[in-house]
Parts: C-alpha cells; sequence; structure tokens
C-alpha cells in the first residue's frame, strides 16, 4: 500500500496515537473516542493500524476495547467533498444568498465586514432585548411610523399600496393581512388568495408554486387572536392597543418604507403565527419528545418542534403553506392528511398559515413495525 | 476529526449568524466554509451515496440560508444544521420510499481492496461496506455514529439532537459500536 506525499512514519504515528482504555466501559471508550477524533489527523494511509489492545490480562475484555476502538477510527477515516465541488458550491450559495437576501445591500456588507460587527451599542441592545439587530432596527422604523400615521390607521380600513410579494414573505398577502384584521372567519377563507401582480421578480415563482397547490386539498387551520393562531409576543407588543389594526400598519409600511431587501432574512420573518396540537399513538396516550416539522411548500423553510410530556407541541410559523410531518422513537412516521395521518408525504394535506379553521393539527402515530 | 472546529480569533458562529441575518454573504460562506465537512461527512456516512451527499449537502446549505431567520440561537448554528441534515435525508428517504439499495452496491472484501486497487478507490469501497454495516443498526444508532464519527460532533451536543442525556447517548454509542463490529466480523466488512 502506497503511503501518500509527506506522511509521518507509521513508528512515530503509532506511537503519538492514545491508546484504546484497558478495561471496557461506556465512559472510558467515550473519552478514548474524544481524544482520537481531537488529535487524528487526515488518514494517510488505509492500513494504519489502530493502538493495540494489550495491556490487560482480561484478554476478552481488551479484545473488546481494541476491535471497537478499530471501529471506531474506520468510521472516523471519511473523505472530505471534492474541493472543486465544494468551491462552486460556495459560490452558488453566495449567489443565491445575494438574490435572496441581501441583493440591495450585498456590496455595503462586504463593504462594511472588514470594518467588523454591527455597531456595539445597536447590537448591545438587540442582545438585551433577545432580537437580532436587524429586527430591532425595523422595530424602532415601525414604532415612528405608527407615530406619524395615527390619523391615516384611524381611517379603518383604507385602501393600501401592493406590497411586494417578497417584502412580505413568501406566502402572506394583503388578503391575509386583511383577514387578521378584521378576524372575520368567513371572509377570510374566501379572502386568502396569493397576491397577484407583485412586482418583484423573485417572487413570481413563489406565487405559482402558490396558485398551484390544489384548492380542495386545503385545510384551513384556526385563525386570529382566540385559540390555535395567535401573534408571538414580540408583534403584539408593537401595536398601539389589542384593537388597533397594527397589520395595516405593516402594509402601510411596505408601501412607504425605504424598500427593505426582498425576502429579508429576519426582516421578512417578524411575523409569526402559531399552530399547535397532540401527538398521540393509537391508544390516545400523549408522545413526548416526538419531533413536529413543518416544511413550507415553495421553498426550502422549515420548522421543527419536539413535543412536551402529555404529547402537545406548539409551532411558531411564518405565513404560507405547509406540510406537517410527525415522528417518535418506536413509532411509524406519518404526515398529517386531516385522517388518520399517511405514511407517504405524497398523502399529506396542505396547511395554510394563518386560516379560519377552528381545528388543532393532531398526529396519531402506529406502532413501529418491519424495521 | 472535528472539522467544524473553531479557529482561535474566528468570529464565532452566532456572530456570523447575525451578520448573515443583516445581510452579509461572506458570513454566510464562512460558515458554509467551516461546517460543510462536517456535514457533507454525516450524509456520506448515512447514505453510502458520494453524489447524494454532495446534492443534499447543498440542499442542507440552501435551507439553512432560507430558514436563517428561525434560528432562535444562533450560537446552535451547527446541532441546528445536522437536525436540517437529517431531515433532508429523511425525506429524501420518504421520496424515495426506500433506503439505498443494498444489492446494488457489490463492494469488494476488504483484503482485496487494500492490495489490488488504487487507495483512493479502496477507501470508497471501505466507506460503502462502512455504511452498509451501519445501516443494520437502528435509526438513533446510526445518527449517532454519523454525528460523532462522520461530523465530529461532542456528545453532549449529539445527545440533545437525540434528545437524551449524555450518559445515555455514551451508552447507546458503546452498544452501536460493539454491535457494527459484532456485524462487521460476521460479514468481513470493517477491518
Amino acid at each position: 500500500m502506497k503511503r501518500r506525499a509527506g506522511a509521518r512514519p507509521e513508528a512515530q504515528r503509532r506511537s503519538e496515537m492514545p491508546e484504546p482504555p484497558a478495561m471496557l466501559g461506556p465512559e472510558a471508550l467515550d473519552q478514548w473516542i474524544d481524544g482520537f477524533m481531537a488529535d487524528s489527523k487526515p488518514m494517510d494511509s488505509i492500513q494504519d493500524s489502530p493502538p493495540t489492545a494489550d495491556r490487560s490480562t482480561e484478554s476478552h475484555s481488551n479484545a473488546d476495547s481494541g476491535s471497537m476502538a478499530r471501529t471506531a477510527r474506520a468510521l472516523s477515516a471519511l473523505p472530505a467533498m471534492d474541493p472543486d465541488r465544494q468551491a462552486a458550491m460556495r459560490a452558488a450559495l453566495e449567489a443565491r444568498f445575494s438574490l435572496t437576501v441581501g441583493s440591495p445591500r450585498s456590496s455595503d456588507a462586504r463593504a462594511s465586514a472588514d470594518a467588523g460587527p454591527m455597531p456595539s451599542r445597536l447590537d448591545g441592545l438587540a442582545r438585551r432585548l433577545g432580537l437580532s439587530a436587524g429586527n430591532l432596527r425595523l422595530l424602532f422604523l415601525l414604532l415612528t411610523l405608527l407615530a406619524l400615521a395615527g390619523l391615516f390607521l384611524q381611517r379603518g380600513n383604507p385602501e393600501r399600496a401592493p406590497a411586494s410579494e417578497t417584502e412580505l414573505g413568501p406566502a402572506l398577502s394583503r388578503d391575509a393581512i386583511d383577514t387578521e384584521a378584521d378576524s372575520a372567519a368567513p371572509e377570510a377563507s374566501s379572502q386568502l388568495q396569493p397576491v397577484a401582480g407583485s412586482a418583484s421578480p423573485a417572487g413570481t415563482s413563489r406565487n405559482s408554486d402558490l396558485s398551484a397547490a390544489s384548492p380542495a386539498s386545503t385545510v384551513e387551520i384556526s385563525a386570529a387572536a382566540s385559540q390555535s393562531i395567535h401573534r408571538t409576543p414580540e408583534v403584539q407588543a408593537q401595536a398601539a392597543d389589542e384593537d388597533a389594526p397594527d397589520l395595516p400598519a405593516i402594509a402601510l409600511l411596505h408601501a412607504t418604507a425605504p424598500p427593505w431587501p426582498a425576502s429579508k432574512v429576519g426582516r421578512a420573518a417578524t411575523e409569526r403565527f402559531s399552530l399547535s396540537g397532540y401527538v398521540r399513538d393509537a391508544e390516545g396516550r400523549g408522545i413526548a419528545d416526538a419531533i413536529v416539522t413543518a416544511w413550507r411548500i415553495g421553498d426550502a423553510g422549515f420548522f421543527v418542534q419536539r413535543s412536551e410530556a402529555d404529547g402537545s407541541y406548539r409551532l411558531e410559523l411564518r405565513a404560507g403553506q405547509y406540510r406537517l410531518h410527525a415522528e417518535a422513537q418506536g413509532f411509524a412516521e406519518n404526515w398529517y392528511d386531516g385522517l388518520g395521518g399517511s405514511q407517504q408525504r405524497d398523502g399529506a394535506r396542505t396547511v395554510v398559515v394563518p386560516a379560519v379553521d377552528n381545528n388543532p393539527v393532531d398526529f396519531v402515530l402506529p406502532q413501529e413495525g418491519g424495521r | 476529526m472535528s472539522s467544524s472546529v473553531q479557529a482561535a480569533g474566528e468570529r464565532p458562529d452566532a456572530e456570523l449568524v447575525r451578520s448573515a441575518r443583516s445581510g452579509d454573504a461572506r458570513a454566510f460562506g464562512l460558515l458554509y466554509e467551516r461546517h460543510v465537512t462536517a456535514v457533507f461527512r454525516y450524509l456520506l456516512l448515512r447514505s453510502a451515496d458520494r453524489q447524494l451527499a454532495e446534492d443534499l449537502c447543498q440542499d442542507v446549505f440552501e435551507g439553512a440560508m432560507d430558514g436563517l431567520a428561525g434560528l432562535r440561537e444562533p450560537a446552535q448554528f451547527r446541532a441546528w444544521l445536522m437536525q436540517i441534515a437529517h431531515n433532508r435525508l429523511q425525506s429524501h428517504w420518504s421520496r424515495q420510499r426506500r433506503r439505498p439499495d443494498r444489492q446494488s452496491l457489490e463492494p469488494p472484501r476488504p483484503r482485496e481492496a487494500t492490495t489490488n486497487e488504487m487507495p483512493e478507490r479502496a477507501l470508497e469501497s471501505r466507506l460503502q461496506v462502512e455504511a452498509l454495516m451501519l445501516q443494520e443498526l437502528g435509526e438513533r444508532e446510526q445518527r449517532l455514529l454519523a454525528l460523532r464519527f462522520g461530523a465530529g460532533l461532542p456528545l453532549r451536543e449529539i445527545a440533545a439532537q437525540l434528545g437524551c442525556s449524555e450518559p445515555a447517548a455514551r451508552q447507546l454509542q458503546y452498544r452501536a459500536l460493539k454491535r457494527l463490529r459484532a456485524k462487521a466480523q460476521d460479514e468481513g466488512g470493517l477491518r
């Protein structure tokens, strides 16, 4: 077996390798693994021998230790990605990042990147409030515009300029805003439509994804303030009072404010809606630590949450259409279909957030079998 | 071999995430460079398919880019990324409606591979054997070993991902390695 150029002599490397634990035991083995994982270099030869396991008179225990050590080392000897492919992938990601996240400001961001992190005062305040600096800036702007636009808001349901679909996020339309502001359940379902004629080219494909969703399969979930769906605390805090139509204020913001970068990460995600339910077994008992995933349709976004001890869960989702999935150890995975659940993704129903029906999203996971 | 170890003087993940949220493409690129190897190796060890691992790796980072606002703890970026990788892989398998086809792979016996083939091909073949061996374990054991040895995550982070305590994860690791070793000895896989 050839050695690659630059490899150290095997005797030297072997003398530097940590010895496996003399006695069998999970903790000792783990400590040994930590040691070799921290110190190990890329394997120069696949014939590299593991540490010898011959220090104890209990040969059976040491044979186990040694063989498990060899197994661990074998698993860690993995190749890296092809460098050209890795570089190409990075270039593609950065290009996509510029288009979808920071396009108008990406050049400014690069110019300021070398200057260091965000201004310390703003950053410090953001940390104290538990917000990102971007969200904090948006909050300041919202409060300023609310103060200036008081008379305008009192008109009730004014004509609003079309909001760019990408400024509001993939599926948050004006009509969805109207739905929330009016809290009118019967009208809301008919008003929940994708934005038409959005100006931003980046939003076009997302609109087409939404319009392609079958209306018959759409399940609308409880809306607005009362039950399963409600605003996140940070959005609630922005309203002057509970009855104030803060959503129109957001629409006003987008109509009159400087054009924030389309679909800016952290800005478009300000608006969140809760989706909740239970994960239960066939006998109706709650399943703890089940993983519930909401996969957003139209882009690669998703949200994950674990269920509580009683099987309950709550997801904080951006507006959009989702397919919901639950899995738990010892149970078969399950896609929400509004009925008994489906084990195939294709059988999942589309869940619209926010929506108007008053049904929590519950899962019933069958016992795992045949695995 | 923790490929996501942050060198002294480098900006921490939390800071890079916040910069990326503000529109800094370079910050996201740095996060990519820091964690791509761990993600790739995790996917490689679980899928036994290099091409698939590369494709899913790109999916993972695109998903991370889009979902960056949903990350509540920027300091946990790596763990969050590995969760995305796991979910992407599960989705791929769900779409495929099957696990990697074992019968389509015919890895040579390791002894022959090391004497008759080029080192890179032999390593690839051995990787296939190891990954196939891994398929014999349960889901949690596979995830644990792939996160531990593929991504190089410490056990406490893996325990958090699996939703168990660190001692429990240590026990799981021990049993998984033991079973894997027994399986390999039976079938002449790992050396």
